[in-house]
């Protein structure tokens, strides 16, 4: 019993010296040697101030960018402190609520489109923070933005197929466009800016 | 549901992880065998003063060897004394605080390894307490697995033998040959791709609209990322988990984390054949697994393919599938992969929102997790509790053919059939009996949201991912009341502790048995018979679940196409 009990303890000790704080010591010093940027959060500068890092999604509202997904963060969407899912099943009245808002939001903003409207810009992502939207939501878009900045709508066609994403080894993830840096490019072509 | 209808990516995915896995599983298998056996191998140079340093203050002999009853009573001790760093080291982390009876669940859930998260850790629970104290018992959750599932290992590969090894030593060498190493070159590898790894530093961010101004919180996330995989943990440092962009950034690092959750069990099941002199054991399991597990990944797979019928009356386009709840760098076929690994092998981790999957999806993830977590299952407890499930496959096989049943030589005989029977009763017992007090009592229907249906679901989800040690959560369910999080922990305490000490008597019970040599008058555990009659006996398993699964699942299943 002593002998197992003081085995315990110095395994405990022993290891949460090792496992607690040598062990993330020695992965935070060659993470910060040899990969700062994404060890430090992928964040991107403009105009010389951190807007953002390009693995979390930001909420866009105004006519001239790219909307991303909706998100179900707690506090407001795109809130990084409460990120998560909305966590409503399929049948849930809420989620066939919620969609059809979104839907009419959608449709009221881009009267030319008629075609159906891709999923993921009506559906909530897992960490309320999905940084992508698909090509396909890029382009139903387009024609708002292009209008928005007074760009030719090739402008913006070219400017989605530039940030297309493609899946990793042809199998993995979906085609997706970082809403952000599409975003931040549009914004450094200027045109439009009010 | 044609097979036609998942997209080739799915199939992709598929084949390049099995050949990984495939390819992966000798070396590493062979190399865990030679750790767990003591001998010399490359890390020992570096490792060995380490490992003796550890020795001499524990005043531990590496060469003194345990019979069951001293190995069960080392285990359960240091259980113990590991529950009691954790709940006082949360307890006492200053600010933020939490309650009491959240400290226990957590300290209980990260202790059996089943990482069942009631409170947003990053809210909840400050960095230094989630790297010193939750990730080092994720290490340590993983290496006593591990170290059970040897000890069953060398009751099975002994014969007239009265001990089944150290768990102090075995403990030691899994941390420092293996979990270790691995650890460190992962959490390297999730950097690479984004994941970040700082001390919990905040950064301040203006936003392109400035009203979406935000403080971005980052922390010691890489190296626990890491363990909460290979490990098969599943505790998050967030608390979307792997659906956050900073635990799981691309394609890449989704693919890679989807591996590490099976390498250590494939690899173990390997070491398992060449501890026992007799690699054709290992197949013959791998294929009994895999006849199981490739129909169900399919299923969850079709299932979310196949989109939301109700958003499919609205004029959505949903050819990415049933996209709620999942981020679009993992795709509908990556989410659906990972859920079935995740819930498979008692990992718990997950990239997607599972409330949000379609009912076939989540009746498919609750029976993986009811099977006991024996599809590879976790590190360690995914092995013994399989070959629990084939001891009790040799038993019935034995009593339909007229002879003694044996395996590997050994009898098995009625005080192994009590243990086999409680190692795989005790999940059904604690899973069934926490869902019915839930479903009948103010306290526990407090906590549901949704339909009734749903809300059975729910509690179902919550208490068999509990009692298996799983730790994925349906998220519908607020468990964080003192009913949900006390009965959660009597349920984690039962499926982790219960079970380790039957498997551990029942290594002392095969243990002193003599080995006869296996000649043809015994039953052939490899021939393409015994595999499926292996695959049924899992399926058997299930049973017990039938009548909540009919009123839960499958009754929302048929709920959603009548509202189609």
């Amino acid at each position: 019993m002593f002998k197992a009990l003081r085995a315990s303890l110095s395994l405990i000790a022993a290891f949460t010296l090792l496992l607690g704080l040598l062990y993330p010591a020695a992965v935070w010093l060659i993470a910060q040697t040899a990969f700062p940027h994404q060890a430090n959060g992928s964040l991107v500068s403009y105009q010389g101030k951190i807007i953002g890092s390009e693995l979390i999604g930001q909420n866009f509202t105004s006519e001239r960018y790219f909307w991303p997904r909706p998100s179900a963060s707690g506090e407001r969407p795109y809130a990084f402190s409460t990120a998560g899912a909305s966590n409503q099943d399929p049948a849930n009245p809420a989620l066939v609520e919620r969609v059809r808002g979104r839907i009419a939001v959608l449709s009221n903003a881009h009267e030319t489109q008629s075609g159906m409207i891709p999923a993921d810009l009506v559906t909530t992502s897992g960490s309320g923070l999905d940084p992508h939207i698909s090509p396909a939501a890029a382009l139903y878009q387009a024609g708002r933005v292009a209008t928005a900045r007074r760009l030719t709508p090739e402008r913006v066609h070219a400017l989605i197929k530039e940030h297309t994403e493609n899946k990793t080894l042809g199998i993995l993830g979906e085609p997706r466009v970082n809403v952000l840096r599409i975003n931040l490019a549009l914004d450094r072509l200027g045109g439009g800016r009010p | 549901m044609t097979f036609l209808s998942l997209p080739l990516a799915w199939w992709g995915q598929l084949a390049l992880f099995f050949a990984i896995l495939l390819i992966a599983m000798k070396p590493l298998g062979l190399y865990m065998a030679r750790v767990f056996s003591g001998e010399r191998t490359f890390l020992t140079p570096l490792m060995q003063p380490l490992e003796n340093a550890i020795y001499k203050l524990g005043g531990i002999d590496p060469k003194e060897e345990m019979g069951w009853s001293a190995y069960a009573k080392s285990f359960l001790i240091f259980s113990f004394a590991e529950g009691l760093f954790l709940f006082l080291a949360l307890l006492e982390q200053g600010s933020p605080s939490i309650d009491p009876h959240l400290a226990l669940n957590l300290t209980i859930s990260f202790l059996t390894g089943t990482d069942w998260q009631a409170v947003a850790p990053e809210i909840s629970i400050t960095p230094m307490t989630q790297m010193t104290s939750l990730a080092v018992h994720n290490f340590l959750a993983a290496a006593t697995s591990l170290a059970l599932a040897i000890a069953l290992t060398r009751s099975l590969a002994r014969s007239d033998a009265q001990t089944i090894g150290n768990l102090w030593v075995d403990i030691t060498r899994g941390v420092l040959y293996i979990l270790l190493p691995l650890c460190f070159l992962f959490s390297l590898f999730l950097v690479s791709q984004g994941v970040v790894q700082t001390f919990g530093e905040t950064v301040s961010v203006t936003a392109l609209e400035p009203e979406n101004a935000e403080h971005l919180v980052t922390g010691p996330v890489a190296s626990q990322v890491a363990i909460k995989q290979i490990g098969t943990n599943g505790g998050g440092y967030y608390n979307a988990n792997a659906a956050h962009p900073f635990e799981n950034p691309t394609p890449l690092s989704h693919f890679t984390q989807l591996l590490a959750m099976l390498l250590l069990p494939i690899a173990l099941l390997y070491a398992f054949g060449v501890m026992i002199h007799d690699k054709r054991q290992s197949f013959a399991i791998l294929a009994s697994t895999l006849l199981l597990l490739l129909p169900l990944a399919f299923l969850i797979a079709a299932a979310e393919q196949s989109g939301n019928p109700l958003l499919n009356v609205m004029g959505v386009d949903q050819t990415l599938g049933n996209l709620e709840g999942k981020e679009l760098r993992t795709g509908t076929t990556g989410a659906s992969l990972w859920t079935t690994m995740t819930t498979a092998t008692a990992t718990g981790s997950v990239d997607s929102a599972l409330n949000a999957f379609l009912p076939t999806a989540t009746g498919v993830a609750l029976v993986l997790m009811q099977l006991g977590e024996v599809l590879f299952g976790g590190v360690g407890s995914g092995l013994y509790s399989m070959l629990v499930y084939v001891l009790l496959t040799v038993f019935l096989a034995g009593l339909m053919i007229g002879r003694t049943p044996e395996y590997l030589g050994k009898t098995v005989g009625v005080f192994d059939m009590k243990m086999i029977s409680l190692v795989i009763l005790l999940p059904a017992l604690t899973t069934l009996l926490g869902t019915a007090l839930s479903v009948t009592t103010a306290a526990g229907q407090a906590g549901m949201t949704g339909s009734q249906a749903q809300g059975l679901t729910q509690a179902l989800y919550a208490f068999s991912s509990a009692s298996n040690n799983n730790g994925s959560a349906l998220n519908g369910l607020n468990a964080a009341s003192p009913f949900y999080t006390l009965l959660l922990s009597l349920c984690m305490i039962a499926g982790r502790l219960g079970i380790g000490v039957a498997v551990l008597a029942l290594a002392g019970s095969l243990a002193p048995k003599k080995a006869t040599p296996v000649t043809k008058r015994f039953l052939d555990t490899t021939t393409p018979l015994f595999i499926v009659m292996l695959s049924l006996c899992l399926l058997m398993a299930t049973l017990p679940y039938l009548p909540s699964l009919t009123l839960s699942a499958t009754y929302e299943h048929f709920h959603l196409m009548a509202g189609n």
